[in-house]
């Protein structure tokens, strides 16, 4: 009995540690993620390509110094019908696809619109849209590599890829590979394409959205400070 | 540019080269002329483009982004020993087929060391070739063997014809009408297949007839079949044979061709200067860039731009007025190889205690997929071996695998070593993948026009692409145009 009572006390005594230690943390700062160009509510024809330039910093690294790889930065742009509307500044979050994506070695061989060393994300959720097993075919080819599905070339094993980050990013292909309203940008700089779904509206343009994809820190979330997001008013037609 | 000049341009291809005047623009560089040109990227193209347009008196600036030029040509020291080095990228140059390549070497005094086997291509006869099929393996005796064939699944005809020509030589059996027909090998269409560009190589061979088991070992799922014709009719018409001909590599690596351009470059060539914009217009072109990782921008004006970028890599820069429709679909939708080396050294030819005559071994591991043996070029009795197997896996895994299925006793290899070429921001991509079916008429002969007053040149931007070669060809046939325009 006596050691019931102890122990319950001990019970209480550590959850209320537990509980003022937990208030007492500050949360973990998320990264800095800073666009520093185009400027915001810059403008640019459409179909013309324009510069983005993103710096990252965090917990103590930088881009700047290639502490943060290049590889760990990603821009997304997605078309915004009027980019004076409050909705235009408010960034989708980073699908955790992505994440796995720019982490294993895929942008080294693959890009999302266009072909390199394999073919495109667009290009494989085009050929593979409405294949009832597609998903398990296309992470049994991330897992396991493949050969032969699209020219001569091979695509390598992915031990560093479990089951389910695989199955998400095959999933996050078929459903968004092609989506012709955003599209994505791996590295801290390069361009971006003025492209509209359908014919634009003079106030439409694009909203541009820069994350860090790199590992975090245990309870950090990727919740990002800095101007990460930046508006571009499309012009022309 | 006019179709017919442009062709005649090409055509012209190895008189475009300016090498005959090394000496004298060694000691006296011809005056500089009114032209001036930028050229992007220092890799072999590029240094050899600009070398080409300073041959001919045009004012020339190289700007590369990373702090190293090469790009894929690539020769290793580190983790070998003795002074022993491997060639990451671009691994040898054949003779035929290095003409213009060649001319270098031998305007620069740089040697060559023959290099059979090289990336597993055909040794001469009883070279020692180890194949394995169906987990067996196989030497070159038991493949020439008509019994051996019939039970791998030729057919009676392929088996006539391997009594008398080695197998690397079936491409010629199935394709001899059609090579017939290709009178102008300079392009691809008006030869008489045009309609070759809707199917791939595999189905040609199979309508001619081709076993199963000719097809496997021949490739040629999703290889454009128009495209893969008119290579083999360009081969011809060059006199390179299919077995890839005589092998070689630089004595030293062949990283000594790039620097033997940069010697010649001097401060033309710009490290650590990537190339952030471009605008052009009909009067020239402005270039925006950064220098030594400082970040504010600078610009550079001139009358053109070549581009020696790969173009993945090329289509991160903006360019303003944006290129053509037709360019802009070469741009993104070319494809390209990009393959490791495994690095292995070893401690003796241990292979010689197995008697093997040599390590040229191909494999059916999933993990290694042929092995073979770098010349010894450094005075060592160490030796270095070269291994296929698929990017993304760690040299160790590699190893493994060779430990696995080598059929000898032991080896002696003491470092497994690879370069992640994936990971290079500049120059991950080696040459280009042939043309999917379909898609020629959308590539050829745009891949090889310019856009304005921005040229491209790269492995790409030549009838065959082909290594090295064709990005020598490439680039003095730009620096030829450029002259002339």
């Amino acid at each position: 009995m006596q050691f019931k009572v102890l122990a319950s006390f001990a019970v209480v005594l550590a959850s209320s540690l537990t509980a003022a230690l937990l208030r007492a943390a500050p949360p973990a700062p998320g990264p800095q993620v800073d666009i520093t160009s185009p400027a915001d509510h810059s403008r640019l024809a459409w179909q013309a390509r324009g510069s983005y330039t993103v710096t990252v910093a965090y917990d103590g690294k930088s881009t700047r110094f290639d502490e943060i790889p290049s590889s760990n930065v990603l821009l997304a742009a997605t078309f915004v019908a009027d980019t004076d509307a409050p909705a235009a500044r408010r960034a989708a979050p980073l699908p955790e696809a992505l994440v796995h994506v720019t982490q294993s070695n895929c942008m080294g061989c693959h890009d999302f619109n266009a072909s390199s060393g394999g073919p495109s994300f667009a290009a494989i959720g085009k050929r593979y849209a409405g294949q009832p097993t597609a998903a398990a075919t296309l992470a049994a080819h991330i897992r396991n590599g493949s050969r032969g599905a699209w020219g001569s070339g091979s695509m390598p094993p992915h031990p560093d890829l479990g089951p389910a980050q695989a199955t998400a990013i095959a999933d996050w292909i078929l459903a968004h590979g092609a989506d012709p309203a955003v599209r994505y940008y791996a590295g801290k700089s390069g361009s971006f394409r003025m492209i509209a779904p359908g014919k634009p509206g003079p106030r439409a343009g694009l909203m541009l959205s820069a994350y860090y994809t790199g590992p975090l820190k245990s309870g950090a979330t990727r919740n990002a400070s800095g101007r990460n997001v930046v508006v571009v008013t499309g012009t022309g037609s | 540019m006019e179709r017919r000049t442009f062709l005649k341009t090409v055509a012209a291809g190895l008189g475009a080269s300016m090498i005959g005047s090394e000496t004298l623009a060694q000691n006296a560089p011809l005056p500089r002329s009114a032209k001036k040109v930028i050229v992007a990227g220092a890799g072999i193209t590029g240094l050899c483009c600009a070398y080409e347009l300073m041959q001919r008196g045009i004012d020339v600036t190289v700007l590369e982004a990373s702090g190293r030029y090469g790009g894929h040509v690539y020769t290793g020291h580190d983790g070998l020993s003795d002074g022993l080095f491997a060639d990451y990228g671009a691994d040898h140059l054949t003779r035929p087929g290095y003409e213009q390549f060649f001319r270098y070497v031998d305007a620069f005094g740089l040697k060559v060391v023959p290099y059979p086997n090289a990336e597993g291509s055909p040794l001469p006869a009883n070279g020692g070739q180890m194949t394995m099929i169906g987990g067996k393996f196989y030497s070159e005796t038991m493949l020439a063997d008509p019994a051996t064939q019939r039970a791998l699944g030729f057919n009676d005809r392929e088996v006539a014809f391997l009594a008398r020509h080695p197998w690397y030589e079936l491409p010629a059996l199935f394709l001899a009408d059609h090579l017939a027909r290709f009178h102008d090998a300079s392009g691809p269409f008006g030869n008489g297949c045009d309609d070759l560009d809707a199917i791939d190589l595999d189905t040609l061979y199979a309508r001619q007839g081709a076993s199963q088991r000719a097809r496997d070992y021949l490739g040629g799922q999703h290889v454009n079949a128009l495209y893969g014709v008119w290579r083999f009719a360009v081969m011809r018409e060059r006199g390179i044979p299919l077995s890839e001909g005589e092998t070689f590599l630089l004595d030293g690596g062949n990283e000594e061709m790039p620097k033997a351009f940069a010697a010649r470059l001097g401060d033309r060539v710009r490290l650590a200067h990537p190339i952030t914009a471009i605008e052009h217009d009909t009067a020239g072109v402005t270039v925006t860039y950064n220098a030594y990782g400082n970040d504010t921008p600078l610009t550079m004006h001139a009358d053109y731009l070549v581009n020696c970028i790969s173009l993945p890599v090329f289509r991160r820069i903006p360019v303003t007025p944006a290129p053509s429709a037709a360019k802009q679909y070469v741009v993104d939708n070319l494809t390209y190889s990009s393959h490791p080396f495994f690095v292995f050294e070893a401690e003796t030819k241990f292979w010689l205690d197995d008697g093997f005559k040599t390590l040229a071994m191909s494999f059916e591991h999933p993990d290694i997929s042929q092995i073979w043996v770098v010349p010894e070029t450094a005075k060592s009795s160490r030796v270095v071996l070269k291994a296929f197997g698929p990017g993304g896996l760690s040299p160790q895994r590699v190893l493994a695998a060779f430990r696995e299925v080598y059929p000898g006793k032991r080896d002696t290899i003491v470092q497994a070593l690879t370069w992640d070429w994936t990971k290079d921001s500049f120059a991950p991509t080696c040459e280009m993948d042939p043309f999917a079916p379909g898609t020629l008429k959308q590539f050829w002969p745009e891949i090889m026009k310019p856009d304005g007053r921005l040229y491209f040149a790269g492995t790409y931007a030549d009838a065959l692409s082909r290594g090295m070669e064709s990005c020598v060809r490439s680039a003095a046939r730009v620096a030829q145009e450029i002259a002339d325009a």
